[in-house]
């Protein structure tokens, strides 16, 4: 079926499909093996990731010349689908190589595999539709799977209890955003986003202001939710702490990523016409979210549950640009938008990293208190070099993506007249020093009383995954125009 | 490739072949890193002999003009980043002395017994930093070398450092880092002030861009940018600089470190990092927002004054040489602000020479008092004494650099207080008379260490002392000779400062 690659539908839909064939034909492949080593399940996952790059970067290439397009009122392939499905396929592809290298250690059921894909074809639901309806059948799609995933390890009541908190919590925000989307089908009459971004600014805001903010309101809230923004965040360290690490890394990049482009698609259709008047609120939750997030990070000394405090602040960094859409020109967008894609990929390479060195440190240790840390630079420098480059990434250090991606950020809040959410972004930054840089404190420590562990070895694909997230980070911190550069390419809404 | 590139380039290339060569001796890491230092002195010498005295200005500009793009930042314009690098009239002179005290402290006895990897490392590229500081033409490699720079010592400080090593670079760390944020702020609203973002009225907007030379001409010009907004970056700008210089009161960071950190890492701090503060100052604020500087002259010119005094008191009041010499450099920079504050040609001239003549004195006496110390175990004023029975030639030069640095006529420290002061009485008679007060308390409290240290009766602990080796007394007769000729034919230097002045002042009168 030569014609096959030129169908409209493989250029829209492409990607998903692929990672939906994959989940099934894995699904059936696990039901079918049943005894011995079923780790080559992963690797038959990490082809449909492969594969799936192919449409992925063939419509990233097709849209650069002819643009967006739509197809059965619900699929859209513009460049925030585009870019967004490559992040989303990267963190899978990274995520993936994580969880193979821990089933090699550690008992993890193998129906994760396929749970993992299930999860990504949701997350690029979320990324390709503009229908309200298909867009919450993703986020669902997405947040069962990971439901399901962090409670896992069925024996572990760490497990479990995060589990259960994430359940109720993500339903929680999943009924508001309901709630939120109901207002806007209520008031318009379609649930279609590009009919509603037609109408919004005309007759819909002037006829029923205060409900276009109430479910704007409610909106921000349910996503805020799934991205664990403040007030929104309390299952987060319970959640990261009690999954695998390689879901604690899942849940703090990919369901996030995947969150924020939905979140950005509802936001930038349903209420573009009037983003000035509802958008600063995007931007209290942001500074909200910045300030207590690394506050509340500050006395915390479990690894993981650092991590999930990490990503909770670095999630108000991002929504950031959210905030300045609001006072931005249409023809400045595309900068707020090329800054939050640039952002996660930077935020994907330096928490996957970083999740994956204190993976291999709890698991030789026996703990994931920092105390683990004390003396990493001895047994193991190269591990110790790796989340040393990571957590100066996550703080913001120059040289490294995150440096960039912040820069980015506070030129547009500067450019924007915002610049309170600039210096609250670099201020909280300096706060984030003291718990990143504990870390590093511990790792370099050399009194090292009663520590007698052996050398620690990571392993090959374990290597492999830390020198993928290592260039990542180190590439877009010292040659930013690699993928810079690309994005501008990118035709935004 | 030009010769403005090597200076840079040369230190990082170092600490990358450090990076690959794998375990060997400590000599061998200080080998390269000394070889990294020896080809930018070289590449110095070429940026002084091809120096044109003609060009008002940044020249030898190299390095990459686009370096990344940032899309559509302002007004559908892009924002090109360059890695770019230049000297001119106020940065060659500070160019040459970071080389010079570099390559001496690398000589320095330190304390990386088994971790030569390491440690050379980061001072490699914590030399890389401060160099790029001094030559950057772009703010973003700007702001990029001052982050280097900072967590390049952070490392040094904590991996290498005595007792409290942890807190202390903790300290640094924390207060720099909020000294980089506000810098940050200041640089980035500066560029978008050119631009137009804060007009008033309806002015059409202007270009946006990050070239440091084309900000310095363009807001000489620009009508655009409403004046609340350009003194409150100023402002912002000033509390960065105050932070960085460790002026009083946000200077506890820097006894602290200083009194834990080794020796190298100590001449580098107190004799180049705590310079770039004052750099920052000239070049960002009598360079871009000259008005400002005229309109908070007597604020500026009052804080250095009691920075002046501060300094001088509490060097009095230290028990240690290692807290001495920090708040006399304390002390040093306060003279600096009080001349830059006046807005006069002798004033930032003599401020310039005073950077210069600071930071090779601090360097030197942190270098002879580490030598001090790595003998006698202590750097105490009360478990010394006596030291010139043993070692003459070690406590010479120290006397030297004591006098060098209360500002004895023909060292460096005297052409720089003169013109400081000249410039300080021009603008402010009366802050400036208080401040003479501080050379006299100079003289008292150095001279004060000198006796305790190098004269009084012999101490029999003491006798057996070696007098300064061969790498001791090389560094110090460098250190000696640079201060000597500075103090005694000021025009090497002064033909540089000269034509910055000029450029400085004629955008600012």
């Amino acid at each position: 079926m030569p014609d096959m690659l030129h169908q409209p539908y493989w250029l829209t839909m492409g990607p998903l499909m692929v990672i939906a064939i994959s989940a099934f034909v894995v699904m059936i492949l696990e039901f079918i093996f049943r005894n011995g080593d079923r780790r080559w399940l992963t690797y038959v996952s990490l082809l449909g990731v492969v594969v799936a790059f192919i449409p992925a970067i063939q419509h990233f290439a097709t849209q650069m010349t002819a643009g967006g397009s739509f197809m059965l009122n619900t699929v859209i392939a513009d460049g925030l689908a585009n870019a967004f499905t490559l992040l989303i396929l990267l963190t899978a592809f990274l995520v993936l190589l994580f969880t193979l290298d821990y089933s090699r250690h550690k008992n993890i059921a193998s129906e994760h595999t396929y749970l993992i894909l299930f999860a990504v074809a949701g997350a690029i639901t979320m990324a390709t539709t503009y229908d309200l309806i298909t867009l919450y059948v993703g986020l669902e799609l997405l947040s069962i799977a990971s439901y399901i995933l962090v409670a896992i390890r069925r024996n572990s009541r760490r497990g479990v209890e995060g589990a259960i908190k994430y359940l109720i919590m993500g339903s929680i925000g999943s009924a508001v955003l309901l709630y939120g989307m109901s207002f806007l089908y209520g008031i318009s009459g379609t649930t279609n986003l590009l009919q509603l971004s037609q109408n919004m600014p005309t007759t819909i805001f002037t006829t029923y202001p205060a409900i276009v903010v109430l479910s704007f309101v409610l909106i921000l809230s349910g996503m805020g939710f799934k991205l664990s923004l403040v007030p929104f965040h309390m299952w987060t360290p319970d959640a990261y702490d009690g999954a695998p690490s390689p879901i604690s890394a899942f849940l703090a990049t990919l369901s996030k990523s995947a969150a924020f482009v939905m979140l950005l698609r509802i936001l930038i259709f349903a209420f573009n016409g009037v983003a000035s008047n509802v958008f600063y609120w995007a931007g209290i939750l942001a500074a909200i979210t910045m300030v207590v997030g690394n506050l509340i990070a500050l006395p915390q000394h479990n690894m993981k549950r650092l991590l999930a405090f990490s990503s909770v602040a670095q999630a108000g960094y991002v929504l950031v640009p959210f905030a300045l859409l609001g006072a931005a020109q249409p023809t400045d967008w595309s900068a707020l938008l090329s800054s939050v894609t640039f952002y996660l990929f930077a935020y994907t390479f330096m928490t996957v990293g970083a999740f994956a060195v204190v993976s291999v440190v709890s698991r030789e240790r026996g703990s994931v208190s920092d105390e683990a840390l004390v003396g990493l630079y001895k047994r193991s420098p190269w591990l110790a070099t790796a989340l040393t480059v990571f957590v100066l990434a996550l703080s913001g250090m120059p040289l490294t993506a995150g440096f960039v991606g912040k820069v980015f950020i506070f030129t547009e809040t500067m450019q924007l007249h915002s610049l309170w959410l600039g210096i609250i972004l670099f201020g909280t930054s300096v706060i984030s020093f003291f718990y990143y840089l504990g870390w590093l404190r511990k790792i370099y420590h050399r009194d090292d009383e009663g520590v007698s562990s052996p050398k620690m070895v990571a392993g090959g694909v374990m290597g492999t995954l830390l020198g993928l997230c290592l260039i990542g980070t180190i590439l877009l911190g010292v040659a930013p125009a690699a993928l810079l550069h690309p994005l501008t390419w990118v035709t935004w809404p | 490739m030009g010769v403005t590139v090597w200076i840079v380039a040369a230190p990082l290339v170092a600490a990358l072949v450090i990076l690959a060569v794998p375990k060997s001796k400590t000599a061998m890491y200080r080998t390269i890193a000394l070889v990294g230092m020896a080809v930018a002195l070289v590449a110095t010498f070429v940026a002084w002999g091809n120096f044109n005295f003609s060009i008002n200005g940044p020249q030898m500009l190299s390095g990459i003009h686009d370096w990344f793009t940032l899309p559509n930042m302002w007004n559908g314009q892009s924002l090109t980043i360059g890695l770019t690098f230049a000297v001119d009239g106020l940065s060659l002179p500070l160019v040459t002395m970071t080389v010079f005290v570099a390559l001496l402290a690398l000589l320095a006895r330190n304390q990386a017994r088994n971790h030569g990897k390491t440690y050379y490392f980061w001072m490699s590229l914590a030399i890389t930093g401060v160099l790029t500081v001094f030559t950057a033409q772009d703010l973003f490699t700007f702001i990029l070398a001052m982050e280097l720079a900072l967590f390049s010592t952070f490392f040094l400080v904590l991996l290498f450092g005595g007792k409290d090593k942890r807190s202390a670079a903790f300290k640094f760390l924390i207060y720099r880092g909020f000294a980089s944020v506000a810098l940050l702020v200041a640089f980035v609203g500066i560029a978008y002030g050119l631009a137009g973002a804060f007009a008033t009225g309806n002015a059409s907007p202007g270009q946006l861009t990050f070239s440091i030379p084309a900000l310095t001409a363009g807001l000489a010009k620009t009508k655009l940018f409403a004046g609340a907004w350009k003194t409150g970056l100023f402002l912002t700008l000033l509390l960065g600089v105050f932070i960085e210089e460790a002026f009083v009161p946000l200077h506890t960071w820097l006894p602290t470190t200083h009194q834990t950190a080794d020796t190298p890492t100590n001449m580098l701090l107190g004799g180049v990092l705590t310079k770039t503060g004052a750099y920052v100052l000239l070049r960002f604020g009598v360079g871009m927002l000259p008005t400002e500087v005229h309109r908070f002259g007597l604020l500026i010119a009052v804080f250095g004054v009691i920075n002046l005094l501060y300094g001088a008191f509490a060097a009095w009041a230290a028990k240690g040489w290692r807290r001495l010499i920090a708040f006399g450099s304390i002390s040093h920079m306060g003279l600096v602000l009080l001349g830059i504050a006046s807005m006069t040609a002798a004033g930032l001239q003599g401020a310039m020479f005073m950077m210069v003549s600071s930071g090779l004195l601090t360097a030197m006496l942190f270098f002879l008092t580490g030598s001090i110390e790595h003998r006698t175990s202590s750097s105490e004023l009360e478990n010394l004494g006596g030291l010139s029975h043993s070692m003459p030639l070690v406590s010479g030069f120290l006397l030297f650099g004591a006098l060098g640095s209360l500002g004895l006529p023909l060292t460096s420290g005297f052409i720089s207080e003169v013109q400081a002061f000249i410039g300080g009485f021009t603008t402010f008679p009366a802050a400036s008379f208080v401040g003479l007060l501080g050379l006299i308390l100079s003289a008292v409290y150095l001279l004060y260490a000198i006796q305790r240290t190098t004269f009084g009766p012999k101490r029999e602990a003491f006798a057996g002392f070696a007098d300064a080796t061969t790498l001791e007394l090389v560094p110090s007769i460098v250190f000696t000779l640079l201060v000597l000729v500075i103090g005694i034919y000021p025009h090497v230097v002064a033909q540089f400062f000269g034509l910055s002045v000029n450029t400085l002042l004629g955008i600012g009168g």
